[in-house]
C-alpha cells in the first residue's frame, strides 16, 4: 500500500478502488472547483451525513479565488481549503492514504485536489441510532429515565452532561482489527487511581481480536478469574450509574454500537444496589438492599433446602408442615430431587422461551407455563404442590435481584448446589455453600477483593454496602481501596434545627 | 499420550459419577415415612412382653392434602392410623411394627409418650432408657401416665378437636397452665428426675372419660365418646408408680414445685362467706425456703404476685381499696395454705414420697445435714411442716371495687 499520497487524481481513484473494491455504499466522485482545478471526493453513503458533504462540496466548488491574506498558508491549496471550510466543526489534513481510508470508514469525507499531494478530511460523520430511551434491563422507579443507546458519542454526552468536570476523561481507543470499534476509557483523572487506569488501559491494549460486537468480548478478555460464574466486571446501561461509578474513582469502559458499559472494579455488594437507592430514604433503601440479599440467598438455596428437609432431615420440619408436604407428595411418581430438578429445568426453559418470543406469543407461553406446568401438573399428581411453590418462589426471588448478571450467576450455581444437596444431604449442601463462599472470597476485581469491604472487613467503609447510610454520612467514597481518600463532602451536613432555641 | 488422556478422562468421569453412585444416601421421601404422633407402651402382666401402640398421621387424611392425586385412594379418609405390636423389648416391639406397616416408622415428630398404668407400677426404667437413647426422639416430648387404663386406649382414642388426636393431647399440656391442675412433664424432666439421687419422677396423668357426644341421625342413639383428659399427677418412687395426686389436690403440688404459672382462685367476699370473687394470678414468683428447726427442716412457701380481680359478685360495697387488698391477700394466703396442706397430707401420709423436691432443696441449703440424714429422709419427710405467706399487688384496683350492677331503685 502506498505510504505517500499520489498527486494525480487518477492514481488516487485507482488506489481507492483497489482498497474498497466494488461496494454499493462507496461514493467516489470527481468535480471541478470554481477555479477549474479538478477534484475528487470520497465518502461512504450513510456513514457520512449528506448535509456535511454538501457543505464541503459547496465550499470547494465555489472556491474561485483563495484568500491569500494568510501568508503562512501560502501555496498549498489543501491547507488553504482547510482554513476556509468553516461550515464544518472539524477538518484535518491527511498526508497518507491509510489515514484517509480509516477516516472515510468512520464517516468522514475525503477531498482530493489534482496535484495537491495531501487530502482534506472533513468531519461529516453521521450518528444514526434510536433516541435515548428508558433502560430495558435496569428500570428504576425514582431515578433518571434515560438509558444509553448504541452511539458512543451520544453516550459520552449523557455522562458529560452529568459530570461537568474538566478532569473527566474519555480516552479514545480502537479495538478490533476489522471492526475498528471505538472504545472510550472513561475516568476522572484526579479521582481514579492512576495505577487502576493504567491497568485498565494495559488490559485493553492487550486485546488483539478481529471483531468486537459487544461488551461481552471485552469483558471476557479483561476480567479477573475468567472461569468464575460470578461477574467481576459490572455492566450497566444507565448513565447515572456510570456517573456514580466515575465519581467514586472507578473506571468505565464504553463501547460503540452497544448501550452497555463496563464498570471496574466491582464488588459483590453491587449485586444488591441500584441507582434508585440513593433517591429513596436511606431507611427504605437499606431495607430494600436487605430484601435483595435475602432474595439472592433464597434463590440460591431454597430448592436445595427443600430437598434436604424433605428427603433427609424430616425432623427439622414443623409437624403440620411435614404432614401437608407429605400429603401433597402422596402418589407423586418421582423422588423429590428429580421432581425439583425437573421443575427447575422446566422453569428455566419457560423463561428462555418467553424471552425471545414476540410479545403476542409470549403471553401464550406464560399461560401455558402457569397453567399447564404448574396447575395441571399438580392436578394430575405428577408433582407435589409444595415443589411448585418452592420453584416458583426461587424463580421470583431470582427476578428480584437487580443485577441481571448476578441473577444469571445465581441460576447457574443453583443447579450444582441442588445436585449436591439431593445426593449428599445437608453434608453436600454445606460442602457446596462452603466452596461457594471460599470462591467468592478468593475473587478479585482489578485488585479489589470481591467481598470487600465486608471480607476483608474494613470497619470504616461500611457506609454504603448492605446498609446505606444517610447522604450526610456518606462522607467518603466507598472503599474500593484504590483512590483519593479525601472526603467528598463537608462533614456534619445533617439537617438540624437552628441553634439557640428560637421562640418563633 | 492419547491413552494417558483417556485414562485421565475416565478417572474424571468416574469421580463425577461418584456422588450419583451412592444414590441418595439415607434419602427418605417424606411420603415413605410413617410419622408417629403418639406412642403408648404397655406391658403384659404375665408374659412381661411389651406392647407398643403407635398413632401414625396419614398425610392423605390431613387438611391441605393434594387434590385428587390421580387415583384418589391415597388421599382422604381417616387422618390417623393406629397400630400395635409386641415384643420382648420395646425396641423389638417397634421392629415388629415393620411387619405390617408399609412405611418406615419415624419418631422425630412424636408428641406424646403414654405409659400404661400397669407398666408404670412395675418399672419405667426400660421406657426412660429407650426414649433417652433413641436419637430420633426429642427430649421435649410429653410423657404421661395412663391412669386406670392401658396406654393403647389413650393412643387409639379419637379425642379432641384436632384432626390428629395426639395434637389434642399435646395441646392439653400446652394450656394446662390455665386451670393450673396438671404439670408439664417431658422426657427431659423425667430423665433428669430419674437420674438424680434426690428427685423422683413426677408425671402428668391422663385418663379416658366419656365427655363427648357423637352426633347421630338417631337422637336417642347418641353414643358417648371417650375423651382423653388430664387426671392429676402421677407420683413415682424412683422407678415405679406409687400413686396419684388427684386433680383437686394437685394445685398444692404445683405451688410447692414452683410450677404454678397461672392460677384462678375463688375467694369469699369481705364480710360475707357466701358471696364470691374470682382472683387470677399470673406469673407468680414462688420461693420455697428450708429452715432447720430443732434438727428438722421446715419449709416456707412465699408467693409474690400480681393479682387481677376478674369477677366480683359481692353485693355490698363494704371495704375500701386498701382493705380489699389486705382481704384478698389474707384469703389468698389461706387458700394457698389449704391447697398446700391438702397436697402435703397426701404426700406425707398416703404416698410417703417427696415429690416436691424438698430433699433436693435441703441438700442445696444444708449439705452437711443432708449428708447425715439422707438415709432417714423417707422417715423424716412425713414430719416436715410447711408454712405459707403471700404478697400481692392488684393493678387497676379502682375499676373493681364497686360491683357492676344496676342501681337499686330508691
Amino acid at each position: 500500500m502506498a505510504a505517500t499520497m499520489p498527486t494525480h487524481l487518477d492514481q488516487i481513484k485507482a488506489a481507492v478502488q483497489s482498497e474498497f473494491g466494488n461496494t454499493m455504499d462507496l461514493i467516489v466522485r470527481t468535480f471541478a472547483t470554481g477555479s477549474g482545478r479538478s477534484g475528487l471526493i470520497v465518502c461512504f453513503d450513510g456513514l457520512a451525513e449528506g448535509k456535511g458533504v454538501e457543505t464541503a462540496l459547496n465550499a470547494v466548488t465555489h472556491w474561485t479565488n483563495p484568500p491569500f491574506s494568510y501568508p503562512m498558508v501560502d501555496g498549498d491549496p489543501i491547507t488553504i481549503l482547510k482554513e476556509s471550510l468553516v461550515g464544518l466543526p472539524e477538518v484535518k489534513v491527511a498526508r497518507k492514504l491509510d489515514e484517509v481510508f480509516t477516516a472515510v470508514l468512520q464517516g468522514q469525507t475525503a477531498i482530493f485536489l489534482e496535484g495537491a499531494g495531501t487530502a482534506l478530511l472533513a468531519d461529516t460523520r453521521y450518528h444514526p441510532g434510536r433516541s435515548v430511551d428508558e433502560p430495558a434491563t435496569e428500570a428504576e422507579v425514582r431515578a433518571a429515565r434515560d438509558g444509553f443507546v448504541e452511539n458512543i458519542i451520544l453516550n459520552i454526552t449523557l455522562v458529560r452532561r452529568r459530570i461537568r468536570d474538566p478532569k473527566l476523561r474519555f480516552e479514545p481507543q480502537q479495538i478490533g482489527r476489522r471492526t475498528r470499534t471505538d472504545v472510550a476509557l472513561a475516568y476522572i483523572e484526579d479521582l481514579a487511581d492512576a495505577k487502576l487506569v493504567a491497568e485498565a488501559r494495559r488490559r485493553l491494549q492487550r486485546i488483539e481480536i478481529d471483531a468486537v460486537l459487544g461488551t461481552g468480548q471485552i469483558e471476557e478478555l479483561i476480567r479477573d478469574s475468567p472461569l468464575s460464574p460470578f461477574a467481576t466486571v459490572a455492566i450497566t446501561e444507565r448513565p447515572d450509574r456510570v456517573s456514580a461509578a466515575l465519581l467514586e474513582g472507578r473506571v468505565v469502559i464504553m463501547l460503540d454500537n452497544t448501550p452497555f458499559c463496563l464498570m471496574l472494579p466491582t464488588v459483590f455488594w453491587e449485586y444488591v444496589q441500584t441507582p434508585g437507592d440513593y433517591q429513596l430514604s436511606f431507611l427504605i433503601s437499606s431495607f430494600l438492599r436487605l430484601l435483595r440479599l435475602i432474595a439472592i440467598l433464597t434463590a440460591l438455596t431454597l430448592p436445595s433446602l427443600y430437598v434436604i428437609l424433605t428427603t433427609f432431615h424430616h425432623e427439622m420440619i414443623p409437624t403440620p408442615l411435614a404432614l401437608s408436604v407429605a400429603g401433597g407428595r402422596e402418589g407423586t411418581p418421582l423422588p423429590t430431587l428429580l421432581e425439583v430438578l425437573g421443575m427447575e429445568i422446566t422453569f428455566e426453559i419457560i423463561q428462555e422461551a418467553g424471552l425471545r418470543l414476540p410479545r403476542a406469543i409470549g403471553q401464550t407461553v406464560s399461560i401455558v407455563g402457569a397453567l399447564v406446568i404448574g396447575e395441571a401438573a399438580v392436578q394430575a399428581g405428577l408433582v407435589s404442590p409444595s415443589t411448585v411453590i418452592v420453584i416458583a418462589t426461587a424463580g421470583i426471588t431470582g427476578f428480584a435481584i437487580p443485577s441481571f448478571s448476578a441473577s444469571l450467576s445465581i441460576r447457574l450455581v443453583r443447579m450444582p448446589l441442588l445436585l449436591l444437596s439431593g445426593t449428599l444431604g445437608v453434608f453436600g449442601f454445606i460442602m457446596g455453600t462452603s466452596i461457594l463462599a471460599l470462591h467468592l472470597c478468593s475473587l478479585r476485581s482489578f485488585g479489589v477483593p470481591f467481598l470487600s469491604p465486608v471480607a476483608p472487613l474494613r470497619r470504616m467503609e461500611q457506609q454504603d454496602t448492605l446498609v446505606r447510610f444517610p447522604t450526610w454520612k456518606l462522607n467518603r467514597r466507598p472503599g474500593l481501596g484504590l483512590q483519593d481518600r479525601s472526603p467528598r463532602q463537608k462533614q456534619d451536613l445533617m439537617p438540624q434545627p437552628p441553634k439557640g432555641g428560637g421562640s418563633s | 499420550m492419547r491413552a494417558g488422556r483417556r485414562a485421565v478422562a475416565a478417572v474424571l468421569v468416574a469421580a463425577a459419577l461418584m456422588p450419583l453412585g451412592s444414590g441418595c444416601w439415607d434419602a427418605r421421601e417424606l411420603n415413605q415415612l410413617a410419622l408417629v404422633m403418639a406412642v403408648g407402651i404397655d406391658q403384659a402382666a404375665e408374659s412381661g412382653r411389651y406392647t407398643v401402640t403407635v398413632q401414625i398421621a396419614r398425610p392423605g387424611g390431613q387438611e391441605g392434602k393434594s387434590r385428587g392425586g390421580g387415583s384418589g385412594d391415597a388421599s382422604g379418609g381417616e387422618p390417623i392410623y393406629v397400630a400395635a405390636a409386641d415384643g420382648d423389648t420395646i425396641f423389638a416391639a417397634i421392629r415388629n411394627l415393620a411387619q405390617f406397616t408399609s412405611r418406615r416408622i419415624m419418631w422425630a415428630h412424636n408428641n406424646v409418650v403414654v405409659i400404661g398404668e400397669s407398666l408404670a407400677r412395675r418399672n419405667i426404667t426400660p421406657v426412660v432408657d429407650f426414649f433417652t437413647r433413641n436419637q430420633e426422639l426429642r427430649m421435649r416430648t410429653w410423657v404421661v401416665v395412663a391412669k386406670g387404663t392401658d396406654a393403647r386406649y389413650i393412643v387409639s382414642a379419637q379425642t379432641g378437636i384436632e384432626r390428629v388426636p395426639a395434637d389434642s393431647i399435646s395441646a392439653l399440656f400446652r394450656y394446662a397452665q390455665l386451670p393450673g391442675e396438671s404439670i408439664k412433664s417431658d422426657v427431659n424432666d423425667v430423665s433428669a428426675a430419674f437420674f438424680s439421687p434426690d428427685l423422683t419422677p413426677v408425671l402428668a396423668a391422663v385418663q379416658l372419660n366419656e365427655r363427648a357426644l357423637r352426633p347421630s341421625e338417631n337422637p336417642r342413639g347418641q353414643g358417648k365418646v371417650p375423651q382423653v383428659e388430664l387426671a392429676g399427677i402421677a407420683i413415682f418412687e424412683r422407678t415405679r408408680l406409687i400413686g396419684f395426686v388427684e386433680r383437686e389436690t394437685s394445685r398444692g403440688l404445683l405451688w410447692l414445685r414452683r410450677q404454678m404459672r397461672n392460677a384462678s382462685l375463688t375467694l369469699p367476699c369481705p364480710g360475707s362467706s357466701d358471696e364470691h370473687m374470682a382472683i387470677e394470678i399470673r406469673g407468680p414468683r414462688v420461693t420455697v425456703t428450708p429452715r432447720l428447726v430443732r434438727g428438722l427442716p421446715a419449709f416456707h412457701l412465699h408467693v409474690d404476685s400480681h393479682a387481677w380481680l376478674t369477677e366480683q359478685d359481692c353485693r355490698e360495697y363494704r371495704v375500701d381499696a386498701v382493705q380489699l387488698k389486705e382481704h384478698v391477700r389474707k384469703e389468698l394466703e389461706r387458700k394457698i395454705a389449704r391447697e398446700v396442706q391438702a397436697t402435703m397430707k397426701v404426700l406425707q401420709t398416703e404416698l410417703k414420697q417427696d415429690a416436691v423436691r424438698f430433699g433436693h432443696l435441703t441438700h442445696v441449703r444444708y449439705p452437711a445435714w443432708w449428708k447425715a440424714n439422707r438415709p432417714r429422709w423417707r422417715e423424716l419427710f412425713p414430719q416436715v411442716p410447711v408454712t405459707v405467706s403471700a404478697e400481692i399487688r392488684i393493678p387497676k384496683m379502682g375499676l373493681y371495687v364497686r360491683p357492676e350492677a344496676p342501681e337499686a331503685p330508691e
